[in-house]
């Protein structure tokens, strides 16, 4: 980590913090799909008085707790001590690290303290509303003794309203992950079927664009309705779904074309902090 | 039944009124996701979503529901999320709209302090049973860290004792982790005494009683 992690101290949350927490917050959320960037003045706006997401650091600064060195910070955690869901207990509800070497400690001191200053505060249990797929946090709340319930029911679900309007707004993202890739050189169309919805994609290097279905599309991708979100918010690998039948392709070489769906729609770990639900 | 919509500040709020009063409702505001480095995506992130209750079963809430997508697609919302729980009927409505669930929340817990954790089990379930609140009792419950922890209930208080009284009415045992699961509401007493997972001896009345206002508390959730 550079720094010797003996030196880390863990201290409150001052005034004047939430640039440097914000820019840990961006870097660490960078790998997820789903958190929007912050300003920092979005980021403290997220803790301000009578936030209904997270807990007010205007009024209790130790609801966050930063890990630092005498020259930087290093990881920070937000923990509710007054949570509107959970009487009696406490909620880990963010937390943030560099994603260097060590950083797994940090993590393990960041829950050990938040666990101490529940304890503090009288509540009986600590509850870490991190995302399971965050695997670095996930793993170290286990070592420490949090354990996964069965299921409490929270669902978040999510509906595409307009195919060809999504995938344009998704226009960056296609060329970026396109970019990346040995296909990255594919011309052609795509016609994307879902129920009512369609739209094609046309790739043409360095650029993607979104228009109506066309005659004799070089890959013809049909959705079922229930699976476009999973599909289009990242949650099921291509691979997977046209393996349920959940999606099909016809394609010359449909090999090929899984391979290049694939590269367009990822699965990507999802996390959405719990101050950025609504 | 007429649909109204009504802008207030970042929300809009679809809904249909009857006799002056709204009977079903949905809201919903512009918010953010991020699609990777580049790209992110307005979507409408919808809330307070309701039908009053002797307007249900009328086809209301779907009405509301159509005209908030209307809505959404002319302020070029491409796609629609909202967060709730699979525990509520309102979860099959969302999904004939095309809502599906793309992530199940999955909370991880640590118990801190079991003693005050079963305190506050016990509070609950007396405090949501007027036969319990009739009754003064003496209740032992042994966690498996910990020897027995010996409670008094006297009308809706319950008070943890520092040592055995001379009688105990009831008496269970149980895991610490059985303990979170019937105090969060994701098993019924019934299933956890049938299954075994918690044991008993004492005074049966009292187990029905006990029993009787944890089921009740309990809201598992059924797999689809």
């Amino acid at each position: 980590m550079g720094e010797d992690t003996r030196d880390v101290r863990i201290r409150s949350f001052r005034e004047g913090d939430e640039q440097v927490l914000c820019r840990l917050f961006n870097d660490y959320v960078s790998d997820f799909f789903g958190p929007i960037r912050l300003s920092p003045h979005a980021w403290r706006n997220q803790f301000r008085r009578q936030s209904w997401t997270g807990p007010s650091l205007t009024d209790d600064r130790d609801c966050c707790r930063i890990a630092e060195t005498s020259s930087r910070a290093l990881a920070y955690a937000i923990t509710d001590y007054q949570p509107m869901d959970l009487d009696g207990g406490a909620v880990l509800q963010e937390l943030c690290t560099t994603r260097e070497d060590g950083a797994e400690d940090l993590v393990h001191a960041l829950i050990a303290d938040a666990e101490n200053r529940a304890l503090e505060r009288g509540k009986f249990c600590l509850a870490v509303y991190l995302s399971p797929e965050d695997g670095g946090t996930a793993a170290a709340a286990e070592a420490r003794g949090c354990e996964r319930e069965m299921d409490e029911g929270g669902v978040f679900m999510g509906a595409v309203t307009n195919l060809a309007g999504l995938l344009s707004e998704m226009r960056p993202a296609l060329c970026s992950r396109l970019r990346a890739d040995s296909l990255s050189e594919w011309r052609g169309t795509i016609n994307v079927v879902s129920g009512r919805q369609s739209a094609c994609l046309e790739l043409r290097p360095p650029r993607v664009n979104v228009g109506p279905t066309v005659e004799s599309a070089d890959i013809e991708l049909a959705v079922r309705p229930e699976a476009l979100p999973l599909l289009l918010f990242a949650r099921e690998p291509v691979g997977e779904l046209y393996g349920q039948d959940m999606i099909s392709v016809s394609a010359r070489d449909v090999g090929e074309a899984l391979h290049l769906l694939d590269v367009l729609f990822p699965r990507v770990p999802l996390f959405l902090p719990r101050a950025q639900w609504w | 039944m007429e649909l109204k919509v009504k802008r207030s500040g970042k929300w809009l709020r679809v809904y249909a009124e009857a006799g002056g009063k709204d009977a079903s409702h949905l809201s919903y505001a512009r918010r953010k996701l991020q699609f990777g480095e580049e790209a992110t995506i307005n979507i409408a992130g919808i809330g307070g979503v309701g039908t009053e209750e002797n307007h249900r079963r009328k086809g209301l809430a779907s009405k509301v529901f159509a005209r908030a997508l209307a809505e959404m697609q002319n302020e070029g919302l491409n796609a629609a999320a909202l967060y709730t729980s699979r525990r509520i009927v309102a979860h099959r409505l969302y999904r004939r709209f095309g809502l599906v669930d793309v992530w199940r929340r999955r909370p991880a817990y640590k118990i801190l302090d079991p003693a005050a954790l079963a305190r506050k089990f016990l509070s609950t379930l007396v405090r949501h049973s007027v036969d319990l609140q009739a009754r003064r009792l003496a209740l032992a419950l042994t966690l498996d860290a910990s020897g027995p922890i010996y409670f008094r209930t006297e009308g809706s208080e319950v008070a943890a004792l520092s040592r055995a009284p001379r009688a105990v009415a009831l008496s269970l045992h149980m895991s610490d982790r059985t303990l979170l699961r019937l105090w969060l509401g994701e098993i019924r007493l019934s299933y956890a005494l049938a299954a075994k997972l918690v044991l008993w001896t004492g005074d049966q009345s009292v187990l029905d009683l006990l029993r009787r206002s944890a089921d009740a508390h309990a809201r598992p959730v059924s797999e689809e």
